[in-house]
């Protein structure tokens, strides 16, 4: 059985759909965004703009562009119905916001090997029913097929057939490597290796001592090979929550409060995603701008909110030293995996405290999900109901904590 | 008068508005839904162009959005939620 990856990216995904939603925008340079560049027509595109951009920048480099702030609904329907496209021709599909994988492997007899006629019908049914356009590559595995859509882009359609994928990558540049980043791609440059092929010159050792873990990657990804599967759920990286104050605070009752609430509504998420978590940082930033963090791994995954708070409030004990007042603070949940559903129990817990907790969150949870985030208030978030308003999504920040 | 309700502050903002439309004539044809013409403030509209629809299945009721071009210029996007029997008008942008 031969695998094969389909890779498909919505183009300018973000500003193309502005540009079909009102009619005036299109050929013209459009940004989406507010702050700084999500998306950029690829008009736009030809004045040096980018994604992360800032706006003033943008502006300055193109006073023409209109910018509009876009709608993440609209984008989020969009992208659901031509994932459920993706479903049809698929048996396995992973999804990122504008792109995904979809896996062909165990489909020869329904397409009787003749894998492009799904990929171009998919292409034309996304450009019927929306207007948009979208760059899909083929590959034995995941990293050729986004190498070949990348390398078609936009609006393009390419076939990596088995036995071109040496052909196909070793004249590209090393930044085109997935894993390869500009750190990377600096260090290979100083050593004069500008292409993928030289790259294979390199011994996995000469690797492994200059990246590290991501050494044995490169040397393996630059021969054209991906030992990573199509995972049906996308697990994030992390998921922070992060604000500042209304105004700077020394007060450490509004801190450990402020903490104590992002951290429920990291683990509110955390636990709808049904994810548990290893590792805690806590982000804290003083009224002079100065930035400190701590990690902390912790004995075992768990997704209970008590374990982290406690680590968290012990990390602020450690770090918040300086007698300044503090404008930010932020919490990130990282090292994430799905909930398989068993826990490792402790020996002297012979109250099962911690399965009666586990149950206690869901309910709180459920409630939560009925009635509003703020139908519970729980611990020390008190601290904030005089200093906050509310609605009943809870607390309104001054920034949005809902960062991931 | 659609002046008066637009502030364009940034280039291209949008006025939410959320207005129920008294009339509309929506053609239902081969699973695909398409306003046809609307009237909204004591103004008859006639749809020239069909930008784009999607439906929103993840809130309840199930929403449908719709951007529309109308013969004066202006882009409407209309909204349709399942079971209720008004459509509205959720945001206008000028030419």
């Amino acid at each position: 059985m031969t695998s094969t990856i389909l890779h498909f990216d919505l183009d300018a995904f973000f500003a193309s759909v502005e540009q079909r939603r009102n009619p005036f925008l299109h050929g013209k340079p459009v940004i989406v965004g507010a702050g700084v560049i999500a998306s950029c027509s690829y008009e736009a595109r030809k004045y040096g703009l980018h994604a992360g951009m800032s706006i003033t920048n943008a502006k300055r480099l193109c006073p023409k562009a209109f910018v509009v702030e876009g709608n993440a609904q609209i984008y989020r329907c969009i992208t659901d119905r031509i994932f459920e496209m993706c479903h049809e021709i698929s048996p396995s599909i992973e999804t990122y916001l504008d792109e995904a994988y979809c896996s062909f492997t165990g489909t020869e007899l329904v397409y009787k090997h003749d894998l492009a006629k799904p990929a171009i019908d998919l292409k034309l049914r996304i450009k019927n029913e929306f207007g948009l356009n979208a760059t899909v590559g083929l590959g034995k595995n995941r990293m050729i097929a986004k190498m070949a859509s990348k390398s078609a882009k936009p609006n393009g359609f390419r076939v990596i057939e088995n036995g071109e994928e040496d052909s196909f990558i070793c004249n590209m540049p090393v930044e085109s490597l997935p894993g390869v980043g500009r750190k990377v791609a600096n260090v290979l440059r100083k050593f004069n290796i500008n292409s993928i092929k030289e790259v294979r010159k390199i011994s996995l050792e000469h690797l492994q001592l200059l990246f590290g873990k991501n050494g044995a990657a490169i040397y393996e990804r630059c021969r054209g090979n991906d030992s990573h599967v199509i995972n049906e759920r996308e697990i994030p990286r992390s998921i922070s929550r992060e604000t500042t104050f209304h105004n700077e605070t020394i007060n450490l009752e509004e801190i450990y409060g402020m903490i104590h609430y992002l951290t429920e509504r990291a683990m509110n998420t955390l636990r709808a995603l049904k994810l548990v978590t290893k590792t805690v940082k806590l982000k804290i930033k003083y009224a002079d701008f100065i930035e400190d963090s701590m990690s902390k791994t912790l004995l075992g995954y768990t997704d209970i909110d008590t374990e982290i708070i406690e680590q968290l409030f012990l990390s602020l004990k450690i770090i918040y030293k300086r007698r300044v007042g503090l404008r930010l603070v932020g919490i990130t949940l990282a090292n994430l995996r799905i909930d398989c559903g068993y826990r490792q129990l402790q020996l002297f817990d012979l109250n099962n405290r911690k399965i009666k907790k586990q149950k206690l969150y869901s309910s709180i949870d459920a409630i939560r999900n009925r009635y509003g985030f703020s139908s519970i208030v729980m611990g020390q978030s008190i601290n904030n109901s005089k200093r906050l308003k509310h609605d009943s999504n809870g607390y309104i920040l001054r920034t949005p904590s809902l960062t991931k | 008068m659609l002046a008066s309700l637009l502030s364009l502050v940034n280039d291209m903002e949008e006025k939410r508005l959320e207005e129920p439309l008294r009339k509309i004539l929506v053609l239902f044809e081969k699973g695909i839904i398409r306003p046809v013409s609307f009237q909204w403030s004591n103004r008859n509209y006639t749809v020239i162009s069909n930008n784009m629809w999607w439906v929103d299945r993840k809130v309840r009721p199930i929403r449908y959005g719709f951007s529309v071009t109308v013969k004066s210029g202006e882009t409407f996007q209309l909204c349709y939620k399942e079971g209720d029997p008004l459509w509205y008008v959720e945001t206008v942008i000028l030419p």
